[in-house]
């Protein structure tokens, strides 16, 4: 076989000397691996206990609200706040999408979607896929049955989506430790704006303060990553690209008519997909070996 | 009032039918699967069954529908662990399997977590949970953290009412030892992910209660060839 008579290919890096120093750095450098694994580990488990404790709280929350046959539990437009309070606490960690199994729960169990209310979820007795509300007046609507099913009335659908729109996308781990995410529960239009929550004016402030600070910071984060993206940050190609095109101004103007030119010659294939691939971004990287020949 | 009686009776005739069509396919499905039960035990007629796990008022006692079944010396020999050195002689990835109908009239995350404890709990390296209800999503997460100790699966008691596998058009799926699975891919000269692929939700593979990796060599007649083997890796 004419590859195994061949000589091993020669590199064509200078040759460095080989230190054999490495010996006695060598259990430093396999405590410093291993703590580094550990490190890993320990920020995964960490991860899994978070979820571990999402899932905690989905089964508790799908038996709120808590009441006794002697003591029915409160409605759902004045929970108590022993309730208001766990369930405030549990749901900021939640993710939109955990929030909807916790309403599915809810639903497998019998009970309205939301939360804070005792009452059953409505049963629609009827066959088809939508339902027509409010037949006659001004906010008619149709509404897929299973929407429908999830709640036990309107309001309660308007009281569970009030805490949705509140959580967020970002994994709960990262939010874990930040004390400005809180849920609020929703307003109930009948109780007057001086309620218990707002019987102290400084509180709100700090409160309407704090939501302030956070929305600044989205907003800086998403800004940045705009500008980023504009600038074209996010991957080494796309920055080469604008760099080269720059550099070598009129190559690039000339580059796809001779690109064109070439592909009607016949290129092999591979090529040619590149080319169709880059012309785009850097046509100039195509005029380079037409020259030579 | 006599007619709501009439209308009662019947709807808990039909449940009791249809306990009865699924308690006969979960039955035929462990035996399919390898697991070691009696021809009797697997066809069960329904007067026998009524008999047995019918309450007084004369619906069906779900909580008395649970099983087990160890599974047969051909399963255990078929699905042995590969040996290394350290350990010459390992296990066999089954072992015996727990079948259970769910008593409750819901099935949460909460039913799921308990049924998943108990067979960790009672070392059942398998268990299936029959519900009658539909599963939240919650629940099916559950399934995940206990995978570790033990596969547990699930099943709708509408999904069982026919055994799927005597359709016509379902062919004969058989899955692969190890050993076979290594010779076929060396035989083809291929690759794992070179094969077709098959789900594992997939109604035979969850029926055949495939894992992920496994291969299952499906068996289909031929017009032209009398039979045909395709082979199919689970994903």
């Amino acid at each position: 076989m004419a590859t195994q008579t061949k000589p091993p290919p020669k590199g064509i890096l200078k040759k460095t000397k080989i230190t054999t120093e490495p010996t006695p750095e060598e259990p430093d450098a396999a405590v410093k691996a291993r703590n580094l694994a550990i490190h890993h580990a320990s920020i995964i488990h960490d991860r899994r206990q978070m979820s571990d404790a999402i899932s905690d709280s989905i089964i508790d929350l799908s038996k709120l609200p808590s009441g006794s046959a002697s003591s029915p539990p409160p409605s759902a437009a004045a929970p108590s706040d022993e309730d208001a309070a766990t369930f405030t606490s549990q749901v900021r960690l939640f993710q939109p999408s955990d929030y909807e199994d916790l309403i599915e729960e809810r639903n497998c169990l019998g009970k309205c979607g939301y939360v804070l209310c005792p009452k059953p979820r409505i049963k629609v007795n009827q066959t088809g896929e939508f339902k027509l509300v409010n037949f006659g007046r001004k906010d008619f609507a149709i509404v897929p049955k299973k929407e429908m099913e999830r709640w036990c009335s309107q309001t309660c659908a308007r009281r569970a989506m009030y805490i949705k729109v509140q959580l967020n996308e970002t994994a709960a781990w990262e939010r874990a430790g930040i004390e400005g995410i809180q849920i609020e529960l929703y307003q109930e239009p009948g109780s007057s704006k001086t309620g218990k929550k707002s019987s102290d004016p400084a509180e709100d402030i700090t409160r309407d303060l704090r939501a302030l600070k956070l929305e600044a910071d989205r907003k800086a984060a998403s800004d940045a990553r705009e500008l980023a993206l504009e600038r074209g940050d996010t991957g080494d190609k796309r920055k080469n690209a604008t760099g080269r095109c720059q550099r070598e101004g009129e190559g690039c103007l000339r580059g796809p008519s001779r690109a064109f030119a070439r592909s009607e010659r016949g290129w092999p294939s591979t090529s040619r997909g590149i080319q169709t691939k880059v012309r785009s971004k850097r046509p100039c990287v195509m005029t380079w070996p037409a020259r030579k020949n | 009032m006599a007619d709501q009686e009439d209308a009662n009776r019947e709807a808990n005739e039909r449940t009791i039918v249809r306990t009865w069509r699924a308690w006969r396919t979960v039955h035929e499905m462990a035996a399919d699967r390898g697991y070691e039960l009696t021809q009797e035990e697997i066809n069960l007629p329904l007067e026998r069954f009524r008999d047995r796990y019918m309450s007084a008022e004369g619906t069906v006692n779900r909580s008395l529908l649970k099983f087990s079944a160890r599974p047969s010396d051909d399963m255990m020999r078929k699905f042995q662990k590969p040996a290394t050195p350290n350990d010459p002689s390992p296990g066999s990835d089954c072992g015996t399997i727990w079948i259970e109908f769910l008593d409750e009239s819901t099935l949460g995350a909460e039913q799921m977590r308990k049924f998943g404890k108990f067979c960790a709990d009672q070392n059942y390296a398998a268990g299936v949970l029959v519900s009658n209800v539909a599963v939240s999503a919650s629940a099916k997460k559950e399934i995940a953290k206990f995978a570790q100790w033990t596969t547990i699966e699930w099943f709708l008691e509408d999904d069982l009412l026919i055994n799927i596998t005597h359709h016509d058009l379902v062919p004969r799926h058989v899955i692969l030892s190890r050993e076979e699975k290594a010779a076929l891919l060396k035989r083809y000269r291929l690759k794992e992910t070179q094969l077709p692929r098959i789900l594992v939700r997939d109604p035979v593979a969850k029926y055949l209660g495939m894992k992920r990796g496994q291969v299952v060599k499906i068996i289909r007649k031929s017009e032209t060839a009398g039979r045909y083997a395709s082979y199919r890796l689970c994903v």
